[in-house]
């Protein structure tokens, strides 16, 4: 049985941005078992410690790549290129999640498997709720992880 | 020699978004501009109307890095027009928060931020890869910081349990126990920090600087004690105003905050160390002096040592703190609201802080003024490239740019606090 964490990234008050955060919300009322379920505001630091406790990492957090609002990305960090869109960094305070998922594996800290879940928001304006075609992708996604978790964590 | 101009669009490893220019003409400087285009943010006006129990948490808000200094200036200048002071374990309570800060925002900077300008690396990840050892340090120290301000904030960031007159909650006294194991850890980590940036090259770049500080008989500046200078200055922060004036300069968002009766000044690290030197606890000076820092440093560049020092300050101070901690019997005493105005200075990571606050008798906020560290060292900060670039016109541009970026990073500038990221550009004409 591996560690397996899950984390959502984003800000409840921006709107869209707080879909990660929605997600694992979600996710933590099914009560998966050997799931720990965090929420973040996305600070490298935090996560690369977090990562450490852990063999298997889901992030899910909200993007803006440019593509349709609602669209939903997945990435294996430990076997893909890193997309242009992880690259800005918001704040010389915190490192981005890009940031962290680089600095992690010159440090070798990075858990055996890493899955990022992006979705691309269209609101990123001060407020809460989420659009209408982000939140139709994330009940989506919250149904994917709650099949594909298990099956994660009995790895 | 003919005109010249370097620029940088965005300077990297700065808080906030910013830019520097610099005009060159046969040699000498003709402008500096230190601009700060990020958008101001009006946190004063939109204080205005709310309760005066209100302000620790909505100024917070300003910084990411340093929101307990936001809230020490806030419930200090609150209680000061409230007529209340807290003291005892609750004010010990309030240091060791701020200990926490410090050394979070610290280590951040000396490790990721200025080290790899010494070193010559573009950024701290790719210094990781040469210095693993060195960055792991740097982020376990730093999460030493984390967790004072996790355990008594409540978060790592914006922590939410400051209030006025104390906290919602305090931590029993077995919560510390295993903050005090990594803290011991930390303060060797640190003593370790000093001595590794003491091997760093430095520029020879001493300046006649005015000093301000806030200043304690008994205690290295944290929440309390007098603002004073190298120039005579000693005053309660209540005078403030009548010794310093934010001015409006057409290239940045930032207020340039100066003295009335002498132009630019500094505040921060450099300025708390030179001005505070006595108190410092033994291991702390120990350290400076093994890394052949005097009593007073006048280098910007050496300010990675002094951050060291402090660092190494704050880890000690919290050490003590925790052996000597009882836990209050109330986590706040009562602050009724009274109409009148309160005043308070304290010691952000990156300088002084103020804060002034008018209520009225319901407590209900009618103003509020705010003049953060880094809007005191712009002026200071353009000086110091006014006085750099002429003895280093012999760089290249890159290098050239590198080092005035270096000489900005110097000061730990926070624009987002300023205005409530930088640009570099210079211009040989």
């Amino acid at each position: 049985m591996s560690k397996a964490l899950l984390i959502g990234v984003g800000n409840a008050f921006r709107h869209d941005d707080g879909v990660g955060l929605w997600v694992v919300q979600e996710i933590r009322k099914r009560n998966i078992p050997n799931l720990t379920v965090l929420e973040s505001s996305g600070d490298g630091a935090e996560l690369l410690d977090a990562w450490q406790e852990a063999d298997t990492v889901v992030l899910v957090d909200a993007t803006q790549s440019g593509s349709a609002p609602g669209t939903l990305h997945r990435l294996n960090a430990r076997e893909q290129p890193l997309p242009a869109y992880l690259a800005p960094r918001s704040s010389s305070h915190l490192f981005s999640i890009a940031e962290a998922i680089r600095m992690g594996a010159i440090l070798n800290q990075l858990p055996r498997c890493l899955l990022l879940f992006g979705i691309e928001g269209r609101d990123f304006s001060p407020g809460c709720g989420l659009s209408s075609v982000v939140q139709q992708t994330a009940q989506e996604l919250v149904l994917t992880l709650c099949t594909d978790l298990p099956a994660l964590i009995s790895r | 020699m003919k005109s010249k101009t370097i620029k940088v669009d965005y300077l990297a490893r700065v808080e906030g978004e910013g830019a520097l220019s610099i005009r060159l003409k046969a040699g000498r400087v003709e402008e500096v501009y230190f601009k700060i285009f990020e958008p101001p943010r009006f946190f004063e006006a939109f204080l205005r109307g709310r309760t005066y129990t209100e302000p620790p948490d909505i100024t917070a808000r300003i910084c990411g890095i340093c929101p307990v200094a936001y809230q020490m200036s806030a419930v200090h200048a609150i209680e000061d027009a409230c007529g209340v002071r807290v003291e005892g374990p609750l004010r010990t309570l309030r240091r060791l928060l701020y200990c926490g800060e410090w050394i979070e925002s610290h280590v951040l900077h000396i490790y990721m931020l200025h080290a790899p300008d010494f070193l010559g690396y573009e950024d701290a990840i790719r210094m990781a890869k040469d210095h693993p050892e060195v960055v792991q340090r740097g982020l376990q120290l730093k999460k030493a910081g984390n967790e004072i301000v996790k355990l008594l904030g409540g978060r790592e960031i914006h922590p939410i349990n400051v209030r006025v007159g104390g906290f919602y909650k305090v931590p029993a006294k077995r919560d510390f126990a295993p903050l005090a194991e990594r803290l011991k850890w930390a303060a060797d980590a640190a003593e370790e920090t000093v001595r590794w940036a003491s091997t760093f090259p430095f520029p020879d770049f001493e300046q006649d600087y005015t000093f301000v500080s806030l200043h304690h008989p008994d205690e290295y500046p944290f929440n309390e004690g007098r603002l004073i200078s190298n120039r005579g200055l000693e005053i309660v922060a209540a005078e403030y105003e009548a010794h310093f004036i934010e001015e409006h300069v057409a290239h940045s968002n930032a207020l340039h905050s100066v003295m009335k009766e002498g132009g630019a000044y500094f505040v921060g690290p450099m300025a708390r160390y030179s001005l505070c030197y006595d108190q410092l606890l033994p291991r702390a000076k120990e350290a400076a002096r093994a890394a052949g820092l005097g009593p007073i440093c006048r280098n910007p560049f050496r300010s990675i040592l002094v951050r060291g020092v402090e660092t190494l300050q704050a880890c000690e101070e919290a050490l003590r703190i925790i052996e000597n901690y009882e836990m209050p019997d109330t986590p706040a005493v009562e602050v009724p609201p009274h109409a009148g105005t309160g005043y308070a200075c304290t010691e952000a990571p990156r300088g002084t802080l103020y804060h002034r606050y008018t209520l009225d008798d319901a407590g209900i906020l009618l103003n509020a003024k705010i003049v953060p560290p880094t809007s005191q060292n712009q002026k200071t900060i353009e000086n110091d490239l006014r006085e750099f670039v002429p003895r280093h016109l012999h760089l290249s541009d890159e290098a050239l740019t590198w080092q005035c970026e270096q000489a900005i990073r110097n000061y730990d500038p926070c624009i987002s606090c300023a205005t409530h990221f930088l640009k570099l550009d210079i211009e040989r004409a």
